[in-house]
Formats: structure tokens, sequence, C-alpha cells
């Protein structure tokens, strides 16, 4: 099936009829990519739906008012960030008193994952990752994983391309070194 | 050269028996295509405008290509382990969730309710009426302020300065004079009492002061008798 364009679900999703019908094609269209960018986040499943959901029923109050200058796929990405700081500040929060100040208490949540291995780079490469400050963790993520041009990224994180360059930069010799002496 | 002539006539001859066509293919020849090509039509279809877009979509993943290697470059340059590491998933998703996923919109987002409208528009112009009053009260006061001032300015502007103090007698003139005279030395010399309550004593402490005290007192401060 050919995935129907943005502004031609735009169209149908600000008429009554197709609204939902509309909206269900962007769900599916989005869903997996906004859900991955949204677990590497939070680490869990179950926060990762919640968050995916919230951040969904965003999109269906504020699409109508949506303005066309930018692009949807763009305006989602940053919806989806804005709503993973959003819960992981909220549990900051809620376990302010039992979470150490440097830590966020996601690297608890990646060794209890199921099929954690310590031994597996892949797994020490997720521990290392939670260890960025969260906005370098978005910022690594986006450009590792989802392989945003910067560009695009410059746009969803309303930060200059030098600056998220840098911040790339940074955050992935922090992982590199995290790796290697872990 | 009669030999080759009676050849190719054999041939031509032969040419028309070796090859048979069925009996009516040309008359129903036309036919049979155009039923191919309606049958071939309903079998396969394309998306409305699916050519049209085709270039644009293969584009968009040349350039997918392009933007991969470039990531793939840029993290090899200064993080070559992490560009030997596969981006692999390592978190687990439920079966079929993408395939289940759905949206719970809340029945309050699907439908505009009017009296939530409402309600926010009477806040709105609830808090403006506060603003506004607390200006207005403001406003005010100032403008009682000023007019008070205005008519004391006028009370004073009225008074006839020389007639009043021609109404006040020389002793009482004097009196006050010299009420302000002490009040004067006493703040010069820090007394922080009220003077007309310790003069009363002066002459009697003074009693007690020698004269050489007085003279060095006043040498001390430069203050000449005559």
């Amino acid at each position: 099936m050919i995935q129907q364009e943005d502004k031609e679900l735009l169209v149908l999703f600000k008429e009554t009829a197709s609204k939902e019908k509309a909206f269900t094609a962007i769900i599916k269209k989005y869903q997996e990519k906004l859900y991955w960018h949204i677990r590497r986040m939070v680490v869990e499943h179950e926060d990762a739906n919640d968050v995916l959901q919230n951040m969904f029923i965003k999109v269906w109050n504020g699409l109508e008012n949506f303005r066309e200058d930018s692009q949807l796929y763009t305006w989602l990405y940053r919806i989806a960030t804005n709503e993973s700081l959003t819960f992981i500040e909220q549990q900051k929060r809620k376990y302010a008193s039992s979470i150490d100040e440097e830590e966020n208490g996601l690297s608890e949540k990646i060794v209890a994952s199921e099929g954690f291995d310590v031994k597996k780079l892949e797994w020490k490469l997720q521990l290392a990752i939670q260890k960025l400050p969260e906005k370098q963790r978005v910022v690594f993520n986006l450009r590792y994983y989802d392989e945003m041009p910067y560009e695009e990224m410059s746009r969803v994180l309303e930060t200059s391309e030098g600056a998220l360059k840098a911040s790339y930069h940074h955050a992935a010799k922090k992982i590199e070194d995290f790796i290697r002496n872990y | 050269m009669g030999d080759d002539y009676n050849i190719l006539n054999s041939l031509k001859n032969s040419k028309s028996d070796t090859y048979k066509v069925p009996n009516a293919y040309f008359e129903e020849l036309a036919v049979s295509v155009l039923l191919k090509i309606h049958s071939q039509n309903s079998t396969f279809t394309t998306p409305e405008a699916y050519f049209d877009s085709l270039a644009d979509s293969i584009l968009a993943k040349i350039n997918n290509q392009e933007v991969r290697n470039d990531v793939y470059l840029e993290i090899k340059e200064f993080a070559p382990l992490l560009a030997s590491l596969q981006q692999k998933q390592v978190y687990k998703v439920p079966n079929n969730y993408f395939n289940n996923l759905s949206i719970n919109i809340p029945v309050s987002s699907k439908f505009k309710v009017v009296q939530l409208k409402t309600r926010f528009t009477f806040i709105k112009y609830a808090a403006a009426a506060v603003v506004i009053f607390v200006i207005a009260l403001g406003g005010l006061f100032n403008y009682q302020q000023s007019q008070q001032s205005l008519a004391m300015y006028k009370q004073v502007k009225q008074i006839n300065v020389e007639k009043s103090i021609n109404l006040i007698s020389d002793n009482d003139l004097n009196t006050v004079f010299e009420e302000e005279q002490l009040l004067a030395y006493h703040s010069t010399y820090n007394n922080t009492s009220l003077p007309w309550k310790n003069l009363d004593n002066l002459d009697e402490e003074m009693q007690y002061v020698s004269d050489e005290e007085i003279d060095a007192y006043f040498k001390e401060n430069n203050i000449s008798i005559n």
C-alpha cells in the first residue's frame, strides 16, 4: 500500500467525514518511528505507550490548527520529544527522594529489561545513552538511530545546526568512552 | 536463371502451405486483443497519481541512503567503536503491538463542548474586569489625592500672609523665634531631648563648671566672647 502524502492527509483531516480515517492513516504512517524515538527516551514499553498515546491525543487536538509552513513529520517529532522529556521530568519529581540526583532512574530500568546482558555492547550502549543529559540524549538518538539530517533536527529541536553537531559529537565521544571503560 | 525462377515460385507456394493460421483468426484478432487489454486493466491497478510521485519517492530513497552514509562516515570519524556497532534494537515490543495500536481520543477532545468555551470566555472577561477595576481604583485614588492637593493649594493661595502676621502679637512672635533658635542650638550639639524641658536646670548646672573649664571650652571651639 502506498502511503498517502502528508498534505493529502491534512486536507482529509480538516473534513469532518474523513477526519478519523485521516488520523488513523497518520498514526499508521508514523507510529513505529515515533514509538522508537519515545521508547529510547523512556526505556519501558508501558511508559512509551503512555507517552505515545498522550502525544497522539495532543496531535488530534492541535492538528486542525497545524500550520503547514513546517512538515508534519517534524511537528510530530517535536511533540514526541517534548512529551518524553515532560514524562521524564514528572518521573524525576515523583521519585525525587529515592533517585540519586545524578541519575534519572532509567539505568535501573535498562538493567531490569528483558534480555539485558551487561557483556553485550548493544546493552552497554543503552546504559551509556542514559548517562547523557536529556537534551544531548535526544540529539544523539535522532542522529544515530533515526539518521535525521541536522537541518531537520534543527527544526525539531529549534536549535542551530552548529550547536547540534557539537552536541552530537560530545555525546558520541562520551558514549564511546563509557563503553570502553565500563 | 530459368531454374532459379522455378525454385522461388515453388518456395512461395510451399511457405503458404507450411504456416497455418486458425480459422477466422484475423477476423477475431482485434476483439481478442481488446479483451486482453480490458482483462489486464481489471487485474492490475496502480494507485492514483502513482507515476506522478514515483520519481519523487525514488529520489527520497536515494537521499535517505545518502544521509545514512553521511551519518555513518561522520560517526566513524570521531567514535569508530559506535560506528562499528549495528544499530540493533535491544528493547522488545509486545507481539502485534503496532497492528493493534489504537489511540483512545477522549470524547471531550472529539467533540467541541460549547460550555467549556463559554466558561473560558467568561473567565477571560472576568480577569479583564478585575484588572480594569484595579487600574480604575488606582486612578480614582490618585485623582482624589490630586484634588485634595489642589484644594489645599487654593486655600493657601487665598491666605494673606502679611495680614495674618499682623494679627499675631509681638510677644507671641518673640516666643516663637526664641524657641526656634533654641531648637537650632540643641540640634547642633546633638541634644536629642527637647530644649524647653532642660532650660530650667541650665543655670543650676553652670554653677558647678569653673571659669577655667569655660575658657578651655571656648578655646577648643574657637568661640570669642566679644
